[in-house]
């Protein structure tokens, strides 16, 4: 009898450490997903002219997220819709 | 300055194919600014400019000769009435350079954001969100916060904008400090 409770504690406890470790690791994978597609649309070189508008309304929510979470500064995520470019060279 | 989006610092203007700062041919320093022309302007970019040098000094190296590389006919036109506004104040002749923009190629790491990689805590924090050195050039945040510790913008400016930059409250306190502490 007492084996046996013991068991089931074991197994208990090794369930619930196992249940941890997932739910963190998603956590994890989720805040990369949120960071991948945030810093892509703002900051990336590839996005540049910036998009602004061209947010869909799913990458305004991961935008959010992202700002909420701390992910990226909420400046990086308030983009205008058209910048203009200037060049100059000062000795 | 309001509207600055996003700053680079690169070569431009001559004819060297991807040069380095060591190996630099006959290209110009120079940095590129983005900015957002509903909050600010052109013209209001280019008084900075002139501002900022001696626009009847001569440029003994074309490295660091002073220059508008104007992105179109509107910017041309601009920056030629502020030259000949100058000239005419001045009663010199300006010898800054105006001609059409080329190829920007982008300096080396090392040089870009120079005053904010100097302060070894800020920078920690934005390395933690972009590890990315492309993605930290290109952070509009990180380049505002560069340009208050190398000594633009006030006070009441930064405090206005200081939540939105991305810092912790250390990191927040700590530029406020400095941005007070030189007087501005």
């Amino acid at each position: 009898m007492k084996r046996s409770t013991g068991r089931w504690t074991v197994f208990t406890i090794f369930f619930l450490a196992m249940s941890v470790i997932a739910l963190a690791g998603a956590g994890l994978y989720a805040d990369a997903l949120v960071r991948k597609t945030a810093v892509k649309k703002t900051v990336s070189s590839d996005s540049c002219p910036l998009p602004g508008a061209d947010f869909s309304k799913k990458e305004r929510k991961t935008m959010a997220t992202a700002v909420q979470k701390g992910i990226i500064p909420p400046i990086d995520s308030a983009l205008p819709v058209r910048v203009e470019t200037v060049t100059f060279g000062l000795g | 300055m309001a509207g600055v989006i996003r700053t680079r610092v690169g070569y431009s203007g001559g004819a060297k194919a991807n040069p380095t700062y060591k190996s630099l041919g006959d290209h110009t320093e120079t940095i590129q600014i983005d900015f957002d022309p509903t909050k600010t302007t052109y013209e209001q970019i280019l008084n900075v400019f002139w501002n900022s040098h001696d626009p009847s000094g001569w440029s003994f190296a074309k490295q660091y000769r002073n220059v508008i590389f104007y992105h179109s006919e509107e910017q041309r036109r601009s920056a030629e009435k502020t030259r000949d506004r100058i000239a005419a104040q001045t009663g010199k002749k300006v010898r800054t350079d105006i001609e059409p923009v080329s190829t920007f190629y982008v300096a080396e790491d090392y040089h870009q954001k120079f005053r904010l990689q100097q302060d070894s805590v800020i920078t920690a924090e934005y390395d933690a969100i972009y590890p990315d050195i492309k993605n930290f050039v290109d952070s509009t945040a990180v380049s505002r916060v560069n340009g208050y510790l190398g000594g633009y913008g006030t006070s009441a400016q930064l405090r206005k904008e200081i939540k939105s930059l991305g810092l912790s409250e250390t990191g927040q306190k700590r530029l406020l400090e400095y941005v007070v502490g030189s007087g501005r």
